[in-house]
């Protein structure tokens, strides 16, 4: 089947199989690996993107189903050579470690803080709550998406 | 300890931002299963639902008939080549694939080889196996029993299921110590199965140039060097000589000792690739990551302790049963087949101890691996931690105040232990201390008290625990008779530059980052101008790899050896550019001036460039350095950790509300990093306190066999952890660091596990095994008359 | 009001709206077992299979004479028999004779249960045997009684011997790569049936995807079509209306999370979505898909068996309404046909006085629960039970509701001594059984602690009767 999405506002099509999963058609199709896998059964949250700007995990949508659809990646987050707060908070506050959760919680906390730009520790640790991370503790990814948070309300990007 | 370099330079103490996160946060890290090559195939694994079972027969015909498949491996395929068995990293021996039989479930039977993963993935839907059950052994102890099935019917003189038997200490004056004693306690513990499930699963792409004949294998691996030369070793005789493989180990996602051992997986990637000439790409899934993939602990434990009335310990006896699973893959130092175990006396100064340790294979994966942890270390701080408070509580002390009497006095070191190791440095008292009065122990005990009153459970947990990382002196420490050393080559360009390469491999730990400052340390070349390699067996010098907390010990020991090399040569060439005598000249980070007179002086960029354009007579041209460390002894990390946990009467579940941790590193390279570490740590100590475990039921069906029951915490569930350290620096390092990786790991169940029984304690609770389910809580609970 | 193409409202009903002479509907058994027979058109059973599944099909009179090379009267009298007497009337010597013992559809059943494993069903056992399959299959109401011979022959029949199941064949490696399927997109409710009933259960219906791609990815379901609903539009919403509280197929977890209506006014609602799966499955699963998966371990059947909600299933045959009482039928399954889609919950709008809790304990976040109690109380005057509903989950094989419970606090003042009797009601009406997650014991003394819980918390925002 024909599947036609934008990629990070990049319009991409391929010839796929019905079955194959969307993290599947970014990664080794469109060859964007910055979405990872690691669990296959919706349980870590590494492959989180953003579809039609909902925060999902793309092992567990079909390529099909994102026909005609907004994808936006961790590639996406950088905007014309510059850092999203996010991505900023992240490193400063050490948000990271192995780097392989990384960017399902970039996209997790991305879509979350469209959502609710004030949070309070509680709520961040709720909405990364479907993203496995085994280095860091969390601890310095919720000040990381405190950082964000606080920067984006000061309007930056 | 103020930093001795400026930000500028970023030596040592300070909190440099990570030099591998650019990369991270955008998405452009490399993992293996990043890389495509042109062409390349993919293996995926038909596994045995069978714990222990024949294999009568092996069908791969609907799956060839299917398109894309190209090719079914079978064990029989393999031992063509010799290659369907291989050694294990304890010199035991286990399948790549089998011949006759399985011998645990999810274990690899055939593998499918195919142009694209779904295709391969049909193909193993489509192999038929037909088995004959034969009984299964999961019970390590009826696995000792006489009348137990055999399971390693490939020995041919092997009896029985027993694999080694290990002791260490003196047993009589134990004993003796045991016979006189005022007070003795007496405890089980069980150490459950875990796994490391690094978020990363294992894989690899193996891709054999038929022309060069040269093997290059991506791989998810903590050790490349040793990968390779184990695979030149086996595979020798079908013609892979070492300098003809080549292993990288790119961006890894989380290793903590699951990535040390090499798996069938890898192997077979290697033969199907050798086979076909062409890229092969075997990447697990997350069931086959927790299912097959070696395990961490299995440690049946009775411990006992003897004690005076007043509180004075004496000493410690342990008896353990080791469970192997079908074979014994622990990645241990040769020497060591419980690893460090023997550290079990802790942070107290005892007269006698002995320890024994019996392996046993039972049908189960094979393993003994750290779970982030130095070789068996947890195993041991969780054993005596909990004993410390068994024998407090029963005596009536403060758990507290019975530690500080007990602690090894900080003008004991270096100490001798009863089991024979010698701590290098500590101030175990100066870490309790800070820990108490950060979380403020004595108000928490009123609180206690209080609420004790009103019939609502909290407790309160210590664990002062003691580590024993960075394997480590090559009189003692090797595996597979590799000498546990560690690597590092400098070379300074002619503009002052550098590159430096090591050989460990970072998983995480901000290697590209610490190295560099370390560098930046001895050289005063800005951490920013250093660039840090590791992971490449073709270019980066030969080392034994980044697990047991050894980078810092070890390879950073390395690296200041190599740069002090790399000084040396430059005060000779800075001597000669400032007409002055070598021993005139004085350094500062970044520079030698002559001694009275600041402004005669040359950087170390100056001198860079002259060695490359004006170095002296007879000198070799050059800034270059190599040096291979081997450490004189192990370093003793430390630290105390107190958490406060509430219980929910009704339910059982229990919520870690507080939780302190003070280490002590010794000296620090990157305060952010090390606090980021401990962050981790503390995390994968607070899982299998209370939520992961891998158990089989008696047919040999493996339980949490995926993210739906084998429970890695959210974020929900994981504390703010409160931090702090001391800094008692080891002598012995050029450094004075110690390694700090794991040090959480290690103390935070027991602190865990202690606040629980605290909370229970007065109800007569006296034990309660790790993971603190709700449903053992609840059952204690029922059983000691407390309900809603 | 949905518009179908090709359909026509009478009486109520959806019914297609073409000109022509076709078969009755078919019951999904019905629909494989001729599917089986026109495997074998050489035969005559097989023929004539071939005409009523033709028919079935929506294939004209005309084209199913032309198709097949048959006359007019032929085609009209088979289809007739088969109207009246079912696939018995495609016998040569119609019938009624011996009946067998099995019918195709409890057979299929069979065959699917002996192909799962028994964990996946909640039962804490390797593999199946044969005394195994048959205590499961009775204790969960598939059948009635059932000899060991006639299991062997149903095993047989669906193409699994007991030496497979036994030697594991049905299951090796964990590939989480999903079989082969043809995707369909629907634009319409009525395409979207009509393609489940042409494929029978060969088809799954694709909402959220969050519990079934999983499946799939294990293998554990491979259905050989996939109907995506999630183009149809309108489908998603929340909205009172005549009394009632509507919420559509295709409406979200999340959208749940973030409607101000049930923020304000549902808060049991509110709770429940909130513990379900995480945030970022929730942004997916539908609640729809979660009651229509018939999981007893999801959350929201409890919920809607307190709230006394109903289900509106959509077929061909047209729309019927289900109460939430009587949909779940058995371990994944549900009163819904295998033609009809859930299309939309309707929950009576709480009467002043009324309000409800759900309380779940889970392992971690992302858990099923080890259980989960939803309560929902309206009082009347001076705090007395006007009515109550009380709904567990995972404890039982289906989704429990509390009856005993419920009855019990009818007509009583809601307090702690009551609420702790009918705590205890609830945990002697729960069936749990011991897993992971604990003993069967524990979870039962869960039921009591949790129902006081969400029961104390229900009266609390029902204003306590004050």
């Amino acid at each position: 089947m024909l599947v036609q999405v934008a990629i990070n506002g990049e319009k991409h099509e391929a010839e796929v199989e019905p079955r194959l999963l969307l993290v599947h058609l970014i990664r080794d199709i469109l060859r964007l690996t910055g979405t990872h896998i690691g669990c296959d059964t919706t349980h870590c949250g590494a492959c989180t993107v953003l579809l039609d700007g909902r925060a999902v995990k793309s092992c567990s949508v079909f390529a099909v189903q994102a026909h005609g659809k907004e994808i936006m990646t961790v590639e996406g987050l950088e905007q014309d050579g510059k850092l999203h707060p996010l991505q900023e908070g992240f490193m400063q506050e050490h948000g990271l470690q192995c780097g392989y959760c990384t960017p399902g919680m970039l996209m997790a906390s991305y879509a979350f803080l469209k959502k609710n730009p004030q949070p309070d520790e509680e709520q961040i640790r709720r909405a990364i709550s479907g993203n496995l991370c085994r280095c860091t503790g969390y601890v310095n990814i919720v000040k990381a998406i405190e950082y964000a948070a606080a920067k984006l309300r000061q309007g930056g990007s | 300890m103020a930093p001795k370099t400026s930000p500028e330079i970023g030596g040592m103490g300070h909190s440099v931002k990570r030099k591998e996160d650019p990369r991270f946060i955008r998405g452009k890290g490399t993992y293996v299963d990043d890389i495509q090559l042109p062409g390349m195939l993919y293996l995926d694994i038909v596994r045995s639902p069978f714990a222990h079972a024949k294999i009568k027969k092996i069908d791969p015909t609907k799956a060839l008939a299917m398109p894309g498949v190209l090719a079914v491996i079978t064990g029989q395929d393999l031992a063509k080549y010799n290659l369907h068995w291989m050694p294990t990293l304890m010199s035991d021996t286990q399948m790549v694939l089998p011949v006759e039989k399985v011998m645990y479930q999810a274990q690899e039977v055939a593998a499918v080889l195919a142009t694209d993963r779904y295709k391969a993935a049909d193909g193993v839907e489509a192999v038929e196996v037909e088995y004959e059950p034969l009984p299964v052994v999961v019970d390590p102890k009826k696995a000792l029993e006489p009348g137990a099935p055999v399971l390693r019917t490939d020995k041919k003189d092997k009896k029985d299921n027993h694999i080694w038997h290990w002791e260490w200490g003196d047993k009589a004056a134990t004993d003796r110590v045991f016979r006189e004693a005022e007070v003795t306690v007496k405890q089980d513990i069980y150490l459950p199965r875990i796994h490391v499930a690094s978020i990363e699963t294992c894989g690899c792409i193996a891709h054999f140039d038929k022309v060069s004949g040269k093997l290059t294998v991506w791989m998810t691996t903590q050790a490349p060097h040793a990968i390779r030369t184990v695979f030149a070793l086996v595979a020798g005789h079908v013609g892979l000589a070492e300098h003809k493989i080549r292993i990288i180990s790119p961006d890894i996602g989380g290793g903590f000792g699951g990535k040390v051992p090499v798996y069938p997986g890898y192997v077979i990637a290697v033969a199907a690739s050798v086979l076909t000439g062409k890229p092969v790409k075997w990447m697990e899934d997350r069931m086959e990551n927790l299912q097959a993939d070696s395990f961490a602990r299995d440690y049946h434990i009775t411990a006992e302790l003897a004690a005076k009335k007043d509180g004075t310990l004496t000493a410690l006896r342990i008896k353990t049963i080791a469970d192997h699973g079908y074979a014994d893959a622990a990645a241990n130092p040769s020497k060591f087949p419980a690893g460090l175990f023997h550290i079990c006396t802790g942070s107290y100064d005892f007269k006698a101890a002995h320890v024994e340790v019996d392996g046993v294979y039972t049908n189960k994966p094979p393993g003994g691996i750290a779970y982030r942890c130095s070789f068996r270390v947890t195993e041991a701080v969780h054993t005596i931690e909990r004993m410390a408070d068994l024998v407090a509580h029963q005596l009536g002390m403060d758990p507290a105040e019975f530690r500080l009497k007990n602690f090894i006095k900080p003008e004991q070191f270096p100490y001798k232990s009863a089991l024979g190791w010698e701590y290098d440095s500590g101030n175990y008292a100066g870490a309790l201390r800070k820990a108490m009065e950060k979380i403020g122990y004595a108000e928490l005990r009123r609180e206690q008290a209080e609420k004790r009153k009103r019939g609502e459970l909290m407790g309160i947990g210590i664990s002062s625990f003691t580590e024993i990382v960075g394997a480590g002196p090559s009189k003692h420490f090797d595996i597979l008779g590799l000498k546990m050393f560690d690597s590092c080559e400098i070379r300074i360009h002619p503009t002052g530059k550098a590159i430096a390469r090591f050989g460990t491999k970072s998983q995480g730990q901000g290697h590209e980052t610490t190295y560099a400052q370390i560098l930046a340390e001895e050289l005063g070349i800005p951490a920013a101008d250093i660039q840090v390699e590791e992971g490449d067996t073709d270019t980066a010098p030969y080392g034994l790899g980044t697990y047991a907390s050894r980078s810092t010990p070890v390879a950073g020991a390395a690296g200041a050896m190599a740069a002090r090399k790399i000084r040396d040569k430059a005060r000779k060439i800075a001597a000669h550019l400032l007409e002055a005598a070598e021993e005139d000249l004085v350094w500062e980070p970044g520079k030698f001036s002559v001694k009275g007179a600041p402004n005669r002086a040359k950087t170390i960029q100056e001198i860079a460039f002259a060695a490359y354009t004006n170095h002296p007579q007879g000198m070799e041209a050059g800034l270059e350095a190599v040096s291979y460390y081997d450490p004189p002894n192990l370093t003793f990390p430390f630290g105390s950790y107190i958490s406060v946990v509430d219980i929910d009467k009704g339910t059982g579940e229990v919520k870690v509300r507080r939780f302190v941790a003070v280490d002590d590193c010794g000296n620090i390279i990157n305060p952010m990093i090390v606090e980021g570490q401990i962050h981790g740590g503390l995390t994968m100590g607070l899982a299998p306190a209370l939520y992961e475990e891998i158990s089989y039921d008696e047919h040999g069906n493996i339980q949490g066999g995926s993210f739906m029951d084998y429970l890695l915490p959210t974020a929900v569930e994981t504390p703010r952890w409160e931090t702090d350290k001391t800094c008692t620096p080891s002598p012995h390092h050029p450094l004075g660091a110690k390694g700090v990786g794991e040090s959480a790991t290690v103390g935070a169940p027991a602190a865990i596990t202690n606040a629980v029984v605290d909370a229970l304690w007065h109800l007569g609770v006296r034990h309660i095994d790790i993971p603190i389910t709700p449903a053992k809580v609840w059952k204690l609970l029922r059983e000691h008359g407390v309900t809603e | 009001m949905i518009s179908l193409p090709g359909y026509a409202r009478r009486g109520g009903r959806w019914v297609a709206d073409v000109p022509s002479r076709f078969v009755r509907e078919l019951t999904s058994s019905e629909r494989d077992e001729l599917a089986r027979l026109c495997r074998e058109r050489s035969k005559a059973l097989g023929f004539r299979a071939a005409i009523v599944n033709l028919s079935a099909r929506g294939v004209p009179i005309p084209e199913i004479m032309r198709q097949l090379g048959v006359s007019r009267p032929t085609v009209t009298a088979w289809l007739a028999r088969f109207d009246k007497f079912g696939l018995r009337g495609l016998q040569d010597e119609p019938r009624p004779g011996r009946r067998p013992k099995l019918t195709p559809d409890v057979g299929r059943q069979i065959a699917l249960v002996a192909r799962s494993r028994p964990r996946d069903l909640g039962v804490q056992i390797a593999r199946w045997s044969l005394l195994r399959l048959r205590e499961y299959l009775v204790g969960t109401g598939a059948v009635s009684a059932l000899s060991l011979e006639s299991l062997r022959s149903a095993l047989r029949r669906g193409g699994l011997s007991l030496k497979a199941i036994r030697t594991g064949i049905a299951r090796k490696g964990t590939t989480m790569i999903p079989a082969a399927f043809e995707y369909h997109v629907p634009t319409s409710i009525g395409e979207a049936t009509a393609l489940l009933a042409k494929h029978g259960e060969d088809a799954k219906v694709l909402s959220g995807g969050q519990s079934l791609i999983p499946l799939m990815k294990l293998r554990l379901a491979s259905p050989r079509h996939l109907i995506d609903i999630n183009r149809i539009p309108d489908l998603a919403y929340i909205r009172e209306a005549e009394g009632v509280l509507r919420i559509g197929a295709l409406t979200r977890e999340s959208d749940l999370e973030e409607s101000d209506l049930v923020r304000t006014r549902y808060p049991i609602l509110l709770e429940t979505s909130k513990v379900i799966a995480d945030p970022l499955v929730r942004n997916l699963a539908t609640v729809c898909g979660n009651l229509a998966h018939g999981d007893p371990a999801n959350d929201h059947p409890a919920t809607m068996l307190a709230l006394g909600a109903e289900a509106v299933a959509f077929g061909q045959k047209g729309e019927r309404r289900i109460q939430a009482g009587s949909f779940f039928t058995g371990p994944f399954t549900t009163a819904l046909n295998s033609g009809e889609i859930l299309t939309e919950i309707r929950i009576p709008i709480p009467p002043p006085r009324s309000g409800g809790a759900y309380v779940k304990l889970e392992r971690k976040v992302g858990d099923f629960a080890t259980a989960a109690v939803a309560a929902q109380v309206t009082l009347k005057e001076k705090g007395v039970c006007e009515r109550a509903g009380i709904g567990l989950t995972n404890v039982g094989p289906t989704p429990i509701k509390a009856k005993k419970a419920e009855a019990f606090l009818q007509g009583k003042r809601l307090d702690e001594g009551i609420i702790k009797q009918a705590a205890q009601l609830a945990a002697e009406e729960s069936q749990p059984t011991s897993d992971l997650r604990g003993p069967a014991e524990y979870k039962r003394d869960l039921v009591r602690v949790l129902t006081a819980r969400a029961l104390t918390k229900a009266v609390e925002r029902a204003g306590g009767g004050r």
